[in-house]
């Protein structure tokens, strides 16, 4: 007996082990630190582009804090590094300054631990890796910004809080149109923005506490808005977003260039990847083929399971497999409530996880969740869809900044305080004119649904076969207690208690220590066999499809 | 008995070798060694201060989401002189060996700045002390 408490010993430190922290640090920006290197008003110093500097990083090296860079109209083959706090780098006009990386360089503008540094009223566009790209500052502002086929983010905000991106579109990113990341707390919103044609629309891996994402459009992107959690960046799990008055419609679009793991998150409109107590109200959501609004775990090297996240009040309809879907395994806390909609995964997803009242215990869904592994296979692969730039409309002309040239000069400090949006004056959008609501719901088995073969085999085997195995260890065990007389009455109802109540260990429990009358090869055959056989077939599958 | 205890120790096994590569040692951002490998993360390098000696290599290893790669800061050496790109994405590897003492700034052209700000490091190369 010592031995076996030993062995269970050991397997708890052995899942301590395995939430270990990742490698480093944040900056103290990314942590809240309220302190800033840059001045809160304009010097009154205005450096021109190209009059008196011919490149944009001329103008910026010789700037000081609280500068104006003005960039009159061209495009600018540079790529701009700012580390200077406080500037502002504004275009006159939105659509022609643009800043071109050609496919060549790796930033359209890039400003590196410099607080308080605003980017607004220009494009920047073909970027091997980010269009606006911030990193560990307190204080950043992007305005009417334009961010065309950058190569990973359009507008990115990494490592940093206290920061406003508006009246922005982003267009053509494999990762993200916008992002903002490993913050905590990040203080940071997006709103009135557009983002489509990108991997995701929005993603904030790791980005928490007074996130916002409000009042913006995302559409024809592979995945709507997508707040998750990974490994990969500092400050797991992700908590605190807040998602409202977005209208999110028919992402899943296959032409978009995307990532592999953006390809995983194909078809969802707003998605909660392994994080908690997010907020999410007052969105419309349409068209998807998956679903419209999903939580569900993440899996990196730890299994981040969600929890706490709070759906209400929404608009969800045109879904292909749920409107509303809770994916497993799910930590205690998500819930759903007052929103309208037609389906939800698992069915009644409202009465079972109502946000007040009593909730039921672990029911979630996991079709959804390995339709996520199937996708990976699929990237894995290479059988996602060769992205094709000839099916890439133009992207849209976007408006200017009101002002222009001559509007105020504001460095980016205390920009949460200033622009925490008011939710009670949040409404649910419209549908938009020339829009319809035509998705229908499709055929799913248990919430494994058909739409990818890759997506029907892991759901198979790591869902709907060990469920069914399930079900027939209880049916035998429970056959056996009854037909067995060496058991008293009270020992019998006891193991029956024991399977009935305690998913799959109390089974499992009966089969190990019950002394079953079933011969110990039969036992083992179905208990483990069956598993074993389920594990080699998704292990082949996930090694193959280089999901690990 | 045995075989139970057995069937346990398996289990316990296979779950440590599902979950291993989540377990990651604590902010240590100096090493040491002949060979060293260091892991691109979004956005950082597990280690910043690697030493080896004369004649050592370190291997450049991607490990985010993200591309990202080694540069030197003087351009004397690149990860895509050894892989081929400048983007290295989660698996792709790239060593670099260091046969002269010295060190050699380096960073990530995506993510950092030849003036050692963001994503950067420095590779030190000097013999062991007697």
């Amino acid at each position: 007996m010592r031995h076996r408490w030993s062995i269970l010993a050991v397997l708890v430190l052995g899942l301590a082990a395995c939430v270990g922290p990742p490698v480093g640090d944040p900056s103290p920006a990314a942590l809240g630190d309220p302190a800033t290197d840059s001045p809160s008003d304009w010097s009154g110093d205005t450096r021109l582009v190209p009059q008196d500097y011919p490149t944009i990083q001329a103008a910026v090296d010789a700037a000081g804090p609280g500068d104006l860079v003005l960039i009159d109209r061209g495009v600018y083959l540079e790529e701009v590094e700012v580390t200077t706090p406080g500037l502002t780098l504004r275009g006159v006009d939105r659509n022609e300054v643009i800043i071109d990386g050609e496919g060549q360089r790796s930033n359209g503008i890039k400003v590196f631990f410099a607080d308080g540094v605003v980017v607004e009223n220009l494009t920047v566009r073909n970027a091997v890796a980010n269009g606006v790209y911030w990193t560990g500052v307190r204080g950043f502002r992007g305005s009417y910004l334009t961010a065309l086929n950058n190569n990973d983010y359009g507008i990115y905000a990494f490592d940093s809080s206290d920061g406003l991106m508006e009246f922005s579109y982003a267009f053509g990113s494999p990762d993200a149109g916008f992002y903002v990341g490993q913050c905590d707390p990040c203080q940071s919103i997006l709103t009135d923005s557009i983002s489509e044609w990108n991997g995701l629309g929005f993603s904030g891996t790791n980005a928490s506490t007074d996130m916002f994402i409000v009042n913006s459009v995302f559409r024809y992107n592979l995945s709507g808005i997508a707040p998750n959690t990974l490994d990969s960046e500092l400050l797991p799990p992700s908590h605190g977003v807040t998602v409202a008055g977005n209208l999110v419609h028919d992402n899943g679009n296959e032409d978009a260039p995307a990532k592999a793991l953006q390809w995983a998150a194909l078809g969802n409109g707003i998605m909660l990847s392994g994080g908690g107590d997010s907020y999410v109200s007052r969105n419309r959501v349409f068209n998807h083929s998956q679903s419209g609004i999903i939580v569900l775990p993440m899996i990196d090297d730890n299994v981040y399971m969600s929890f706490d996240h709070h759906i209400e009040g929404n608009v969800v309809e045109g879904s292909g497999l749920a409107d509303l879907t809770l994916g497993g395994p799910a930590a205690s806390g998500n819930c759903f409530e007052d929103n309208e909609y037609s389906s939800t995964l698992p069915a009644a997803l409202e009465f079972k996880q109502p946000c007040e009242g009593l909730r039921f215990p672990a029911l979630f869904e996991f079709g959804s969740s390995t339709a996520q592994l199937g996708r990976l296979f699929e990237s894995g692969l290479s059988l996602q869809p060769a992205f094709d730039p000839a099916a890439v409309p133009d992207p849209e002309v976007q408006p200017n900044m009101p002002g222009g040239a001559d509007a105020p000069v504001a460095p980016a400090v205390n920009v949460f305080a200033g622009s925490e949006p008011d939710l009670d004056s949040i409404a649910i959008p419209e549908i938009p004119p020339g829009s319809e609501v035509t998705q229908e719901r499709g055929i799913n088995i248990m919430g494994v649904s058909l739409a990818s073969a890759a997506g029907v085999f892991f759901g198979l085997y790591a869902y709907v076969l060990p469920l069914v195995l399930y079900t027939s260890w209880v049916v035998i065990a429970i056959w056996d207690l009854t037909r067995r007389e060496d058991l008293g009455r009270g020992k019998a109802i006891g193991w029956m208690a024991v399977i009935l109540i305690i998913p799959f260990l109390g089974v499992i429990a009966y089969y190990l220590f019950g002394r079953s009358s079933i011969p110990v090869w039969q036992r083992w055959v179905f208990l483990a066999g069956g598993m074993a056989v389920y594990a080699l077939f998704l292990g082949l599958g996930m090694v193959v499809g280089g999901i690990v | 008995m045995t075989h139970r205890l057995w069937a346990v120790a398996l289990f316990g096994a296979f779950l440590l070798t599902a979950c291993g590569p989540g377990f990651v040692p604590r902010e240590i951002e100096a090493i040491e060694g002949q060979d060293v490998t260091v892991r691109m993360f979004d956005n950082r390098y597990e280690y910043n201060e690697i030493r080896i000696p004369p004649g050592g290599s370190v291997k450049f290893e991607g490990a985010g989401r993200n591309a990202h790669n080694a540069v030197a800061v003087d351009q004397s050496w690149s990860t895509e002189d050894v892989f081929g790109s400048l983007e290295q994405f989660e698996g792709d590897e790239a060593a670099i060996d260091f046969d002269q003492p010295g060190e050699y700034p380096f960073f990530c052209t995506f993510h950092g700045n030849a003036e050692g700000s963001g994503m950067a490091g420095v590779v030190i190369v000097e013999a062991p002390e007697e």
